[in-house]
């Protein structure tokens, strides 16, 4: 029999997860902003982003708010298309130092985001 | 004056507007295209897509005729659907797991193969929306 009350509070669920998809892509665009010798604004938002999904999908988070915040919040706000733009331009203006350093960082500070979500979990949520 | 200096440029109201609403699309489409696949191959899709659609948008601002010229459009659709439909957060933990269980050489494959594919992706989409491919 068809459940009613499940469906709209999956429903709602995915709902929230596309609001705050939305909302983590405005704050990317805001710290998309700060830029010196590399993008440092979206590699920031990425790292953050990764920290923010493995403390989500961590065993005690309730899993409605783990929707919204790994599908919706931390994939707002980090990006994958964005970095290979500036990736790519870096190595086509011949800043392939600028390009490796882009392409290693956003490799490793989302790896490492991600572990210290992963060990924080659950000391955030007991 | 001194105060204009002092000011970090980060552009106009609406473009935080759009950025959410292109992130919401691109976020609903996400959430589509990962209950359709199994996690490692639902990352690939929206990060091999999303670059090319990103390459085809910045491509095709350079191009002789643009179509994504105007600013309005690059918030929504590059900041915001492109933005919002790839992700880097879920690569970085699907990289961390697949070192965790099954070694570090399998998920230093998995992630470098989709940088090199996301970077090949984006170059493409470049091209193709500049109009250089395949007439070139």
């Amino acid at each position: 029999m068809f459940n009613a009350t499940g469906f709209l509070t999956n429903a709602g669920v995915l709902l929230a997860a596309i609001v705050a998809g939305g909302l983590g892509s405005a704050v990317r665009l805001l710290i998309s902003h700060w830029n010196g010798r590399l993008p440092w604004g979206i590699l920031v938002g990425n790292t953050l982003a990764s920290v923010i999904v493995s403390v989500a999908t961590g065993p005690s988070m309730h899993p409605p708010a783990a929707t919204i915040l790994s599908l919706g919040l931390a994939g707002g706000l980090s990006t994958f298309s964005t970095w290979a733009a500036q990736t790519v331009h870096f190595y086509r203006q011949g800043q392939s130092l600028k390009g490796n350093l882009n392409l290693l960082l956003n490799l490793g500070l989302p790896a490492i985001g991600a572990i210290t979500g992963i060990i924080l979990s659950p000391l955030l949520l007991k | 004056m001194s105060s204009q200096k002092s000011t970090v440029a980060i552009g106009p109201a609406r473009s935080y507007l759009l950025a959410f609403a292109g992130g919401a699309l691109g976020t609903a489409a996400r959430a589509l295209v990962s209950g359709l696949l199994t996690n490692l191959i639902y990352l690939f899709v929206v990060n091999l897509l999303g670059s090319f659609f990103l390459g085809y948008i910045n491509g095709s601002s350079a191009a002789s005729k643009p179509r994504f010229a105007s600013a309005e459009k690059k918030w929504f659709w590059g900041a915001g659907f492109c933005g919002g439909f790839t992700t880097m957060s879920g690569l970085a933990l699907a990289f961390v797991f697949l070192t965790g269980y099954e070694g570090v050489i399998p998920g230093l494959v998995y992630v470098l193969l989709q940088f090199a594919a996301g970077l090949f992706s984006y170059a493409l989409g470049y091209r193709v929306g500049k109009g250089a491919w395949p007439s070139v």
